[in-house]
């Protein structure tokens, strides 16, 4: 009996702390999980926080990379959003959009943004907001391949993530270029480690706004002379990748009831060829849209004084060249389109007396 | 525990420098009007050199070999393409024009200097890494190549001189030599411009 209690005992206490060595056992798996979780953690903050500061900021001499991000910091929904390259957002005030007419506008312009980047941009932006009217400026037609990583970047950095900036890299990536390297930027940018500035710290986390609802402001004043003779062009109709979009930006308008305008804007250089024009005209009346070539009546109808009113010799349009194509073009869609002013908005108008004190602050030459 | 510890830092460390051991070749551009031209370059780098800098430890730099690259000769100046232009553009004298087309993204600026029969462009690279000569276009059928091709002969005049070209289009045909090109731009059988550049 009492050797019957003994290994009783025995067998209770082995069973115990067979008991206690399993719950230790499991503890101590628990604890090295959540070590390790707790490590991968940690190291994944550590790794966004170290993405954060290498990856280039825009906010130095090369600015023109921060304009993707700007669009998901304005107010509102917009009556009119641009897409397009520099011609674009160095042509038009959405300030003079603003003064002149009441509409909230928006500018999703990039440096030599391609027609596909145009394309996923404005698809992004349709997220949001359904606009009244969409307008792209027509000469990045002529590209039709995929044409540097930099302006790529640029581009599409910025972007939120989804389905659509995945499909825009797609796009645009070049050869030597990897998805990977979009996902994980620190994967591209780990070599800058050595090349920070003080602004890369300063702009760690927040960056200023450069432009204004969109418009790259300018005041240098150089005028317009001679341009060199245009190119032979080879083939007068644009690529089929081209084009494609075009399509595709002309049915996505279609689909939500958007109107779609075309525009030539009036810069100079690269040359504007006669074939083109005429490809522009046809597309435009075979689908329905408005198509204006500002570039043959800027200085008759749109006041265009290339003396003047340019800050590069004619290529691209300074603050007064900006706000006449804008009175020019926002009369225009607001007597096609019926677009209706939102200076009764009281939030509106709040918003946009920011954005005015900054640009007239701009215009006299006394950013910060 | 420690052992899991070290494991998993040591992956994420080994993760996050993947790309650290191979210097990455990163595509500089300039845009000439629209058309791009491309030099391979390491990171940051942009445009060609003449021999090898010191550079951030694991890169290289990669030179633009000029020797075979085409030449043509305008009032006795020979313009190789892809060669600094000082010499040139003294040689040339004062154009009757000039345009400077910075690129969108401060990538550089293209210099255009357009002269009686002839247009050359200058690239100047925004990191100064040496200015060079990106652009020869031939406009006017008073001068010829220095094999004799001018605008306004037959096309097929180019395939008894160049031979074959490497890529033809409906409307292009294109011949290379070293890192240079030479565009013939055909309409109605004939030639309509003949450009040389760094592509």
């Amino acid at each position: 009996m009492a050797e019957g209690n003994e290994n009783t005992i025995e067998n209770n206490a082995g069973t115990e702390a067979s008991e206690k060595s399993v719950k230790g056992n499991r503890g101590k798996t628990i604890r090295n999980v959540a070590l390790v979780l707790v490590l991968l953690i940690l190291s994944g903050c550590l790794l966004y926080l170290t993405d954060l500061l290498l990856r280039p900021k825009y906010m130095g001499e090369v600015t023109e990379g921060a304009l993707t991000a700007e669009y998901y910091k304005a107010y509102g929904d917009h009556d009119v959003l641009f897409v397009g390259d520099c011609e674009v957002y160095e042509n038009f005030s959405t300030v003079q959009l603003w003064r002149e007419f009441g509409l909230n506008s928006f500018i999703r312009g990039g440096a030599q943004q391609l027609v596909w980047q145009s394309y996923y941009l404005l698809e992004d932006a349709l997220r949001y907001e359904t606009p009244d009217v969409v307008v792209f400026n027509v000469l990045s037609l002529m590209y039709n391949e995929p044409q540097n990583e930099a302006y790529n970047r640029m581009a599409l950095d910025g972007m939120r993530w989804s389905r659509t900036k995945w499909n825009a890299i797609k796009a645009s990536m070049c050869d030597g270029e990897s998805m990977v390297e979009y996902i994980f930027p620190i994967l591209r940018y780990h070599s800058r480690w050595n090349e920070l500035t003080s602004d890369d710290f300063k702009y760690w986390f927040k960056k200023d706004i450069i432009s204004f609802n969109g418009y790259y402001l300018r005041t240098e004043i150089m005028p317009a002379g001679e341009m060199p003779p245009p190119r032979a062009l080879g083939d007068p109709n644009f690529g089929d990748k081209a084009m494609e979009y075009l399509d595709k930006m002309t049915e996505l308008c279609k689909e939500k009831g958007i109107h779609l305008v075309l525009i030539k804007s009036p810069s100079l250089y690269p040359h504007w060829y006669d074939e083109w024009d005429e490809n522009m005209k046809k597309y435009a009346e075979e689908h329905g849209i408005l198509y204006i070539n500002m570039l043959e009546i800027a200085e008759s109808e749109i006041g265009i004084d290339y003396s003047l009113d340019t800050y590069d010799a004619g290529l691209h349009m300074n603050v007064t060249g900006a706000e006449k194509c804008s009175s020019y073009l926002g009369k225009i869609l607001v007597e096609k389109y019926g677009l209706i002013s939102h200076k009764d908005d009281a939030k509106m108008a709040e918003y946009w007396a920011e954005v005015e004190e900054r640009y007239d602050a701009a215009k006299a030459g006394k950013t910060e | 525990m420690k052992k899991i510890a070290s494991v998993v830092l040591v992956m994420v460390m080994a993760a996050a420098m993947a790309a650290c051991s191979d210097s990455k070749k990163v595509e500089s551009t300039k845009s000439t009007g629209g058309e791009t031209t491309t030099t391979a370059s390491t990171d940051g780098e942009a445009g060609p050199t003449d021999a090898e800098s010191d550079q951030a430890e694991g890169t290289v730099e990669v030179s633009m070999d000029i020797s075979d690259n085409f030449v043509f000769k305008y009032k006795e100046t020979e313009i190789r393409l892809g060669d600094k232009p000082d010499a040139v553009m003294a040689a040339l004298g004062d154009a009757k024009n000039t345009l400077d087309v910075p690129s969108c993204a401060h990538d550089g600026t293209d210099h255009v200097y357009t002269y009686d029969n002839i247009v050359v462009t200058v690239y100047s690279p925004a990191d100064g890494s040496g200015d060079y000569i990106s652009d020869v276009r031939v406009i006017s059928d008073l001068v010829a190549t220095p094999e004799g091709l001018e605008i306004g002969m037959d096309i097929m005049r180019a395939r008894e001189i160049y031979g074959e070209a490497d890529k033809t289009t409906d409307k292009q045909w294109f011949y290379k030599r070293g890192t240079s090109e030479m565009i013939v731009t055909v309409q109605n059988d004939k030639v309509v411009e003949i450009e040389y550049m760094i592509p």
